[in-house]
């Protein structure tokens, strides 16, 4: 038995009150000098003792509802005082605590993790209360996804605390164990704890367990759940408790940056770019005027090849009208970055509920100029001609463009890593490849490459249906032979192009571009030819009889985009058009897409890269990103992997050793920076962007029931934490509350009516108590 | 409430300082209320009228005959002068007691001046008795007006004290009025019961007719106490501590069987018994007193 309210224990005195005012009643009685004592005397004698047990009673009766009274507000709570009493067992509380980005939602100065952390003060003040061993082990969930087998000892080593026996306040065990507890920028649900959990529990032995997942439980969270119903069920069955503590109370408006990236187009130094910004409306009610600033921090070089300082530029600001709820705007801003290097863009928004997804970085590599292989077998190069005419147009315009020509053999003869150097690669004319260098290609697409082919009189139909290979090969279709397209009776145009990136520009009514262009003869691929179902083979343009003219094929992480008549105006008068430029332009950045197609890195993810072993010294630095929220941190040291046999040496950030464990050197948003030194004395840098998971973003909250339904059939409790901080859900053991409540009422009744009988209530008026007689 | 009797009741009565005032306010008051009353007859009756002789007071002479007949005729009444009436006074500590105008004490000697004087003026005799555990005064019985005087002095000087002694008081009047006539007393009768008793049926014996005016405070009839209490004897050295209204219900029980009994003994005497409240009108005492004498004269 105990009391939640200790202080207001004293308060017990208090059942002596009645006895004092009884006394105090019984030395300011009135004295009445009385005549008539005979009858008096008579009825006292007769109703003595009937009157003193009633009064008796009476004052029990008072100070036990006194006593009721004081217990109720004290808040009384009872366990099984004799099972502890004689099994001393202990109570283990298992505290699961979400620190993901979502749990940074800030109301004033309150985030949504400083309610969890008072919410664990409150178990652990309350845990000390007891008298019972009380344990406590506390697990961060980013802690938790940084383990790999989930192991007991991972969990032992992952725990901030580890089976603490509480003596005092968690400040106080915190304080012990030198650690602090702040939101991290990293995105995660609650299966990775739930599993070192699990895993903990499953070695411990004579103890009661109870699991508490401090959380804010917003709608994503609620799928997440789901994957930890299978452990939360076999805790249960196991006898541990499962209680929810649920620290979001309301959702609040977000607007969150969800993409910066390079738009499709050829990055190049000094070639403007447009850069894609787009911004989620993640609250519930529209937000006008939505202010985005871009900036962008170029790194160029010296003379002597070292860094200058880095230059930020503010551009302007781009303004979204309105932003309705969940709708996600997309805006562009043009860049330019006048050196080749790494530079960096940085968009951000005003400050609201979110902090940390107001602002997204990229790091966007601009190389000298795109290097582009252009093959013609024709001696006099006429292909390559207009393909270069495209690419290089004249000195005053820079489309960033290197093209290169080789002749056919290159092709054979080049290494895969020769190839790859190229953006992409133009095969004009080519009558036929060997196995040799369809391989290399294949290769090549396969690697991410970009491969334009454009067909003519010297092509072998046959050779290259064999490089297609019935979709195996990185030629797109079969072909069946050369054919004159007929003469146009009906005005409809030689070119019908489909809804394909390349020809974006071109399509929509009366476009006078497509009217001008006519197909005089092409390549036709066998009768009835079509692709086959679930290929990547797409239609980009056909002609008007319903024969394919451009043919597109994904083939790996790369792209292969044929044209079945020639480049010069040979079969057509295509590149006399003015569309040609444009369609040319188009092709090559759809072709070099895949190569800038880096996937978005997310805080917490590793950075991984390989340098050659005979350039750089084996000793890495990191410097992580120096203005977030956290503050500026020391720069790390990376010790780079040398694996046997291999000119490449691995260095990786945010790993810890051969585990694969996530070492939580990468848990911070921002850019980093890393410096390898070259064994002939110079350095070279490179950064990463890390950003916020936007998923992390999404504030609205699951309910109740959306919880239950993601874990039946398991009903866990639920607690808000406002209920656990300020109104004291008896978890320390059974609470009497509501019992002394009904007891308090039933004993104040009694007292009524024991008053009443004793005769102790006032008269109802003059006129009844008149009524003597007579 | 005639306007008369409104200055009879207790508030108004104990605004007089001087019992003789009171006594004559009170009947002098009654008797204005009461003049068509055939009780007034029953007190002086006219006679005869006889011719007028030097002596005569001239306030017997009927004007009206002389007006007539122009000779003087007196008039003649007949005066009852058999009644002889005794106040015996319970003046005993237990008559002090008294929360309102007039305490139990004030109320029986206001009341016992009243009925002297009503007797007085009716030119019957009248003598007082004031006792406790013995007699404290006598007054003998006279039917002098001046007598009236002597009543209210007597009652006047005697200080309530010591317990009542009913049956030895009892013994002793009817020692001192050995001539039959009409007791009445004014007691809370506060003592033993069976000496009470015994001591009105001795009067009876002896030929008196009793007349019990058993006067009591509200406070003692209704018992309206509330509150931590502390009851000390007026009589005896006993005391209670208590909530009174827990003892209530058996203080009423008791005070009811005392009444009965009291009542049941003196019907059985053939006392006449009347309970008073100290907060009546005083009127009522000699409303009680002239029907009793109405009865008697019926008997005779």
């Amino acid at each position: 038995m105990q009391f939640l309210h200790q202080p207001l224990t004293w308060a017990f005195f208090l059942v002596l009150l009645p006895l004092l005012i009884h006394l105090i009643n019984m030395m300011r009685q009135k004295k009445v000098q009385w005549a008539a004592m005979e009858f008096l005397l008579k009825s006292y004698k007769k109703h003595r003792r009937w009157v003193w047990l009633k009064q008796l009673l009476l004052l029990l009766l008072r100070m036990v509802a006194v006593a009721t009274l004081v217990a109720m507000l004290a808040k009384l709570v009872t366990k099984d005082e004799w099972t502890s009493f004689f099994s001393g067992r202990a109570t283990h509380h298992y505290v699961l605590l979400d620190d993901s980005v979502s749990m940074a939602d800030r109301s004033g100065n309150t985030e949504v993790f400083d309610v969890a952390l008072q919410a664990l003060s409150q178990i652990t003040a309350r845990a000390a209360q007891q008298s019972t061993p009380q344990k406590l082990t506390l697990i961060r969930f980013s802690q938790a996804s940084k383990s790999v087998n989930q192991t007991a000892v991972e969990a032992m080593d992952l725990a901030d605390l580890n089976a603490e026996t509480i003596t005092g306040s968690f400040e106080e065990l915190l304080q012990n164990k030198g650690s602090s507890l702040h939101v991290s920028d990293l995105a995660m649900g609650p299966e990775a704890a739930v599993g070192l959990a699990e895993s903990l529990i499953a070695d411990a032995v004579d103890e009661k367990r109870i699991l508490h997942v401090i959380s804010d439980f917003r709608q994503p969270s609620a799928s997440d759940l789901q994957q930890t119903k299978d452990a939360l069920g076999r805790l249960e069955n196991e006898g541990t408790e499962v209680r929810f503590v649920r620290c979001a109370q309301q959702r609040r408006a977000n607007l969150a940056l969800t993409e910066l990236a390079p738009a499709a187009g050829t990055q190049a130094a000094g070639v403007p770019f447009f850069v894609n910004v787009k911004v989620k409306n993640l609250g519930e009610q529209t937000v006008p005027q939505v202010l985005v600033r871009i900036k962008t921090v170029t790194y160029a070089k010296g003379p002597d090849g070292s860094e200058s300082p880095p230059q930020t530029d503010q551009l302007p600001d781009i303004l979204i009208n309105q932003l309705e709820p969940n709708q996600t705007a997309l805006r562009q801003v043009q860049v330019a970055f006048p050196a080749p290097g790494q530079h960096v863009i940085e968009a951000s928004l005003p400050p609201d509920a979110l902090e940390a997804d107001n602002r997204i970085w990229n790091v966007i590599d601009i190389p000298e100029g795109a290097p582009v292989l252009i093959v013609d077998s024709d001696l006099d190069q006429t292909g390559a001609y207009y393909l270069e005419s495209v690419f290089r147009p004249g000195l005053r315009t820079n489309t960033g463009i290197m093209p290169t020509s080789q002749p056919v053999e290159f092709l054979r003869d080049a290494s895969a890593d020769e190839l790859a150097k190229f953006d992409s690669i133009y095969l004009v004319n080519i009558a036929s490849l060997d196995e040799k260098s369809m391989e290399n290609l294949n290769r090549y697409v396969s690697n991410g490459g970009g491969l334009g082919i454009f067909l003519g009189p010297d092509v072998n139909a046959n050779a290259y249906s064999r490089w297609y290979d019935d979709g195996r090969g990185a030629f797109p279709l079969p072909l069946a032979t050369d054919k004159e397209l007929p003469l146009q009776t009906s005005g409809e145009p030689d070119v019908q192009f489909q809804d394909h990136p390349i020809f974006q520009v071109l399509l929509g009514e009366r476009n006078p571009f497509a009217r001008t262009i006519a197909v005089q003869r092409y390549f036709a691929p066998p009768l009835r030819w079509q692709p086959k179902e679930g290929s990547t083979v797409q239609v980009a343009a056909r002609l008007r009889n319903g024969d394919p003219l451009v043919v597109e094929q994904r083939l790996g992480d790369g792209r292969v985009v044929a044209f079945l008549t020639t480049v010069n105006p040979e079969w057509n008068n295509w590149a006399r058009e003015p569309s040609f430029v444009v369609v040319m332009l188009q092709m090559q950045s759809y072709l070099a897409a895949p190569l800038r197609d880096i996937a978005a890195r997310y805080a917490g993810s590793p950075i991984q890269l390989q340098l050659p072993t005979d350039e750089f010294a084996q000793e890495v630095r990191f410097v992580p990103p120096q203005d977030t929220s956290v503050g500026a941190t020391a720069e790390i040291k990376v010790q780079a992997e040398m694996a046997d046999n291999s000119p490449l040496m691995n260095v990786r950030l945010g790993i810890a050793g051969d585990s694969n464990q996530r070492s939580g050197e990468t848990d911070m948003r921002g850019v980093y920076t890393m410096e390898a030194i070259q064994l002939d004395g110079g350095e070279i840098r490179q950064r990463f962007a890390l950003n916020v998971d936007h998923q992390e973003s999404e504030l609205a909250l699951a309910s109740d029931a959306d919880i239950r339904a993601a874990l039946a059939p398991l009903s866990p409790a639920i607690l808000d934490a406002d209920k656990l901080i300020y109104e004291d859900v008896a978890d320390a053991g059974f609470s009497w509350t509501r019992i002394l409540l009904f007891a308090l009422l039933a004993f104040l009744l009694g007292e009524q009516w024991l008053a009443y009988s004793a005769s102790y209530h006032p008269p109802r008026s003059v006129a009844a108590t008149a009524g003597g007689l007579r | 409430m005639p306007d008369s009797k409104r200055f009879l009741h207790p508030d108004a009565i104990a605004r007089i300082s001087r019992l003789e005032l009171r006594a004559r306010y009170i009947v002098e008051g009654f008797l204005s209320g009461m003049h068509r009353s055939p009780y007034f007859g029953q007190s002086i009756e006219f006679r005869q009228h006889r011719e007028y002789v030097a002596g005569d007071e001239l306030r017997h002479v009927d004007w009206k005959v002389w007006a007539r007949q122009d000779r003087l005729y007196i008039k003649q009444f007949e005066e009852d002068t058999n009644m002889r009436c005794s106040l015996l006074v319970d003046v005993s500590n237990s008559m002090t007691y008294g929360n309102g105008p007039l305490n139990k004490y004030e109320y029986a000697c206001t009341a016992a001046a009243s009925l002297a004087y009503l007797i007085l003026r009716q030119n019957d005799a009248v003598g007082c008795l004031a006792f406790d555990d013995r007699v404290r005064q006598v007054v003998p019985v006279r039917s002098k007006r001046t007598h009236l005087q002597s009543i209210v002095d007597s009652l006047s000087v005697a200080t309530p004290a010591d317990k009542t002694n009913m049956k030895g008081i009892l013994r002793n009047t009817a020692e001192k009025f050995p001539q039959r006539g009409l007791m009445v007393l004014f007691s809370d009768l506060l003592c033993e019961r069976e000496d009470l008793i015994k001591g009105l049926r001795l009067l009876r014996q002896r030929g008196h007719d009793v007349l019990v005016f058993h006067v009591m405070d509200d406070d003692e009839i209704d018992f309206p106490f509330s509150g931590s209490m502390r009851f000390e004897g007026l009589e005896t050295d006993a005391f209670v501590n208590c909530n009174p209204r827990s003892l209530r219900e058996g203080y009423l029980e008791a005070l009811q069987e005392f009444l009965d009994d009291t009542r049941h003994g003196c019907a059985k005497n053939g006392v006449d018994y009347a309970l008073v409240r100290t907060s009546d009108p005083l009127d009522a005492v000699l409303a009680q007193f002239l029907s009793r004498r109405m009865g008697i004269q019926r008997k005779h």
